[in-house]
């Protein structure tokens, strides 16, 4: 029985059964979990970031531990929406709950190629659009305008540095829904630059979350460094319609059912 | 087997000289030569990634694992520690024909080479263990010879003798030493890289090699080294 609609503007509408999420970029693709949970225990799935054509991995790849999560920078390789479209499909659709594929696109004509591949797709359930943190403004627009021309509902998912700025845009597009849960970047001494994961970045995604529910009226999606029942819960008290559970599932992965249970709403 | 959840706990602790502790553990399910387990060794959230933890040896229903002084977990492990493991990650080795000589050269952590040796000795064959610094050398089966010094020199020294070398250099073979290394056949190496996820999730650990890029959680640990390319 869902007990959540996500997307209520949208005339299919994106209903879940729980409000708690696994989030993009630190998941995998698909089924990499499956032996340690039961995903009939989420909400939805969300893909790692699939670009429209392959992507290499960065020159230089890094995953460096401070107090408080770790430093990741990997350049988000994957196959491309067609291939991984092709290796991960069935998968999908035999997954116990829904899938919203992020999509990290460059132009309004990816979206659209991109969602005549998505929405034939068994068990797809939306997409979520990714954006650099110094996407242009009207870039954002944009491919959130094209993507709802679309079946399939759009969550936009907004930039840590610029969510507030970003919500408003992508909500005058016609959004059907905000993540404000992507990571945070920083440096490391060495130096090296990358995606900040962990127990670490709570506070400042918490504050992010706050700052867009004050601004934005559709359902938002928040996550960042959320590893205990009581973040989960901090979130959606602060107007969160469902929690993203990102990497928690490395550092704890044997707490994950037991979290999900005490999150089962 | 897919990568799974499984409890574990540290029934003994060998204390081996140098510092170093040899962990024994029950569980369920163990790694085998070339794969890992994934742990986080300590009550508390730092260090944020797990640990990565090789077997170094076997028993019928144990396994061990080898920690020097400084690594996480060296002080916190005690027998009746439980500890939650996440693995078997990586493919298990498939490494040629055990007959002939082997050649093991590490720095670090020696002992993790040490498993690949059984398969060698077994069949009759000689294995010669090069290291560049000291370590409790009574620690290590009387049957494979060990020699400590600098490991270009010792590696040139001993090139070819070996039917197959393993080595497993931290945090990665330097110019001088890769060279030589690749000169030798059967070269393999045994990776020493940072595993977040240990599942193909996070996509750290990706490898460049002849046949495309590949994630060295799911692909394996332990490379023939011509099948690797440099990494950028």
């Amino acid at each position: 029985m869902a007990v959540l609609e996500l997307a209520p503007n949208h005339k299919i509408g994106l209903a879940l059964r729980s409000r708690v999420l696994a989030a993009s970029g630190c998941w995998g693709f698909a089924d990499e979990y499956a032996g340690i949970l039961d995903f009939a225990q989420l909400g939805a799935f969300i893909t790692n970031p699939l670009t429209y054509a392959a992507r290499q991995p960065a020159a230089t790849r890094t995953a460096l531990a401070f107090p408080g999560g770790v430093l990741l920078h990997t350049g988000f390789p994957n196959p491309g929406l067609r291939a991984a479209v092709k290796t991960y499909a069935a998968k999908w659709a035999r997954m116990p709950c829904p899938v919203i594929v992020h999509l990290a696109l460059d132009s309004s004509a990816e979206v659209t190629l991109c969602l005549a591949l998505l929405e034939r797709l068994e068990n797809v359930a939306a997409v979520e659009l990714g954006f650099r943190a110094d996407e242009h403004a009207h870039t954002i627009s944009e491919l959130v305008r094209t993507a709802c021309t679309g079946l399939l509902p759009v969550l936009a998912a907004l930039p840590f540095e610029r969510a507030a700025e970003c919500a408003l845009i992508a909500a005058r597009a016609g959004a059907h829904g905000l993540s404000v849960s992507a990571p945070p970047r920083g440096t490391l001494p060495g130096p090296v630059s990358g995606r900040l994961y962990g127990h670490g970045v709570f506070p400042g995604a918490l504050h992010n979350l706050q700052a867009v529910r004050a601004i934005a009226d559709l359902p938002l999606l928040a996550g960042g460094g959320v590893h205990s029942a009581e973040q989960a819960q901090a979130m959606l008290a602060a107007g969160a319609a469902a929690v993203q559970l990102d990497s928690v599932v490395w550092s704890q992965p044997a707490q994950l059912p037991a979290l999900l249970q005490a999150l089962a709403l | 087997m897919p990568v799974q959840a499984i409890a574990a706990q540290c029934v003994r602790l060998e204390l081996l000289g140098h510092g170093r502790v040899r962990a024994w553990l029950r569980s369920s399910a163990r790694p085998q030569p070339g794969q890992c387990m994934l742990a986080r060794l300590g009550p508390g959230p730092e260090p944020y990634l797990p640990s990565v933890l090789f077997p170094v040896a076997f028993e019928p229903e144990l396994w061990a694992i080898e920690l020097a002084p400084g690594e996480a977990g060296r002080d916190w492990l005690q027998p009746g520690s439980s500890l939650e493991l996440l693995g078997p990650v990586g493919r298990p080795a498939a490494l040629p024909a055990a007959r002939g000589n082997l050649l093991l050269i590490a720095n670090a952590q020696p002992a993790r080479l040490l498993p690949f040796a059984a398969a060698t000795l077994d069949a009759g064959g000689a294995a010669l263990l090069l290291l560049s610094r000291p370590y409790p050398v009574e620690s290590v089966d009387a049957r494979i010879e060990v020699r400590i010094g600098h490991l270009p020199a010792l590696v040139r020294e001993h090139s070819a003798w070996p039917a197959l070398a393993i080595a497993h250099v931290e945090p990665q073979p330097a110019p001088e030493l890769a060279a030589l290394l690749a000169q030798i056949p059967n070269a393999h190496v045994l990776l020493s890289v940072c595993l977040p996820c240990g599942v193909g999730a996070c996509q750290a650990c990706t490898l460049r090699t002849r046949a495309g890029w590949k994630l060295a959680c799911t692909a394996g640990l332990l490379w023939l080294l011509a099948e690797l390319q440099a990494q950028p």
